[in-house]
């Protein structure tokens, strides 16, 4: 019973667990299954404070695995996770489930060859993915141990597995939970979103081996569905022109603009455009120069959970300076760029 | 345009006139409901209608009595408003926290 219940949401099974038509064996079962539920999902909240709590003190003593193993379940629909484990994910004849292999086996690839880093705690964790979250779900995210995706309603977005940027995005945020620890609220929420978006677009740019000028530098690309395409919009977020009247929602390009209690995914515009300016100045590739830089600055610290974007951008100056003090131009560029966005 | 003012006043007519919670679902990987964004998803749901389940939790969270925890990257937020007295009262809650009869009330549309 415990293999089906586990995709039954939560108040469906408390009000099953009453129907007195059922069995009392059944009643009790599923009663079970309902505090489950609702325990693994306290365990999961816990997960992600005991992350905060033990990675300040401890270093992994050794990688669980040399390249981290890639998951997938199916929530067929329902919002109760992980859902059904889909066996052999990269041969499966759901392409959402192929897709959500490879693309996050890709992801890994990415960080591991360009940056050196083992999976999103850099110790080999197992990439966890759910697919076919919920009801024409429009919607991707990550809970604090795993990537969750919905379905899209096929009208404003479609299956957001599509977007390897919102794959890149997801699992960034599995990194920046294990590195800097970033909250989600006010400045630190902002560069969460943002350092999502940057890893997002490198990862993109990476796949399609693009230089800085080649990029489109857009976010939700590729997830976007028919009715947002016809009116014109082309992306959410346009990390070069962040106030583009073609996202569909657009954000402030300056740090001025920025007030406290704002949304994370709308105060990332200035940081998002100063990442943007800087590589566009270096030149090359994304990944090559300012994205080091950016990933320092992610993972070199230690927790800062309540860092404010003053001093994110003061650390990728000094970075700047220490790891390409032959070549001032970047550091330059990475000083500019944070100039212009008011930081 | 006092937008504020304008949102209350409709706040207020619709709690008052049709006895109804009204939610917003803002936020996740698409900005939902941001300052400028075009994307928007709203609903509204007949307090009578709920049951006696949801509406225990309902009046849960309208307590605060909710895991805030650490907010879920991406994830949605429900700005639920109800009128109690005179008054309107608006939480903002993690969506893990809402029954699924206030977040399926929701419609997602392109302004």
């Amino acid at each position: 019973m415990s293999c089906t219940c586990f995709i039954i949401p939560k108040d469906v099974l408390e009000k099953l667990a009453k129907d007195l038509e059922l069995s009392e064996e059944l009643r009790k079962g599923l009663e079970h299954a309902a505090r489950t539920s609702a325990q693994l999902r306290e365990l999961r909240i816990q997960a992600a404070e005991l992350t905060r709590v033990t990675s300040a003190f401890a270093v992994p003593i050794a990688a669980l695995a040399p390249f981290p193993a890639v998951t997938v379940h199916n929530c067929q629909h329902h919002q109760t996770l992980p859902g059904i484990p889909v066996p052999n994910p990269g041969s499966s004849t759901d392409p959402t489930a192929v897709r959500t292999f490879e693309e996050t086996t890709a992801v890994a690839d990415f960080y591991k060859v360009i940056f050196n880093r083992n999976s999103i705690d850099g110790a080999g964790m197992t990439m966890m993915s759910s697919i076919h979250y919920g009801l024409k779900y429009n919607n991707a995210m990550w809970n604090g141990s795993q990537m969750v995706y919905g379905d899209g309603d096929s009208q404003i977005f479609i299956d957001f597995t599509n977007g390897n940027d919102v794959i890149g995005h997801e699992l960034t945020h599995g990194v920046t939970q294990y590195t800097l620890q970033l909250a989600y609220t006010n400045d630190a929420g902002g560069l969460n979103e943002s350092l999502s978006d940057c890893f997002g677009s490198m990862f993109r740019q990476w796949q399609a081996n693009q230089d800085v000028n080649q990029a489109d530098w857009l976010i939700g690309h590729d997830i976007l569905g028919p009715v947002a395409k016809a009116r014109g919009y082309t992306c959410l977020r346009n990390m070069a022109n962040p106030a583009d009247s073609h996202c569909l929602a657009p954000q402030p390009t300056n740090y001025s603009q920025i007030t406290p209690g704002m949304d994370p995914h709308y105060s990332s515009g200035p940081p998002n455009l100063a990442f943007c300016l800087a590589c566009k100045s270096v030149g090359g590739k994304s990944w090559e120069k300012v994205g080091q830089i950016w990933y320092r600055a992610l993972t070199g610290s230690g927790p800062i959970p309540k860092m404010k974007m003053k001093e994110f951008a003061d650390d990728t100056r000094k970075l700047a300076s220490q790891m390409y003090g032959s070549v001032p131009a970047v550091a330059t560029a990475v000083d500019n760029a944070w100039k212009q966005v008011g930081l | 345009m006092d937008f504020n003012l304008l949102r209350a006043e409709e706040l207020q007519e619709k709690v008052e006139k049709k006895d109804q919670l009204m939610v917003e679902r803002v936020g996740g990987f698409g900005g939902f409901g941001l300052p400028g964004s075009h994307l928007k998803s709203k609903g509204e749901v007949s307090i009578s209608e709920l049951s006696a389940d949801d509406l225990q939790t309902i009046n849960r969270l309208f307590k605060g009595d909710f895991h805030l925890g650490t907010a879920m990257p991406d994830g949605f937020l429900y700005r639920i408003t109800r009128k109690i007295g005179d008054d309107l009262q608006t939480i903002e809650v993690p969506e893990e926290n809402v029954p699924m009869a206030i977040r399926n009330c929701v419609k997602d549309t392109l302004e």
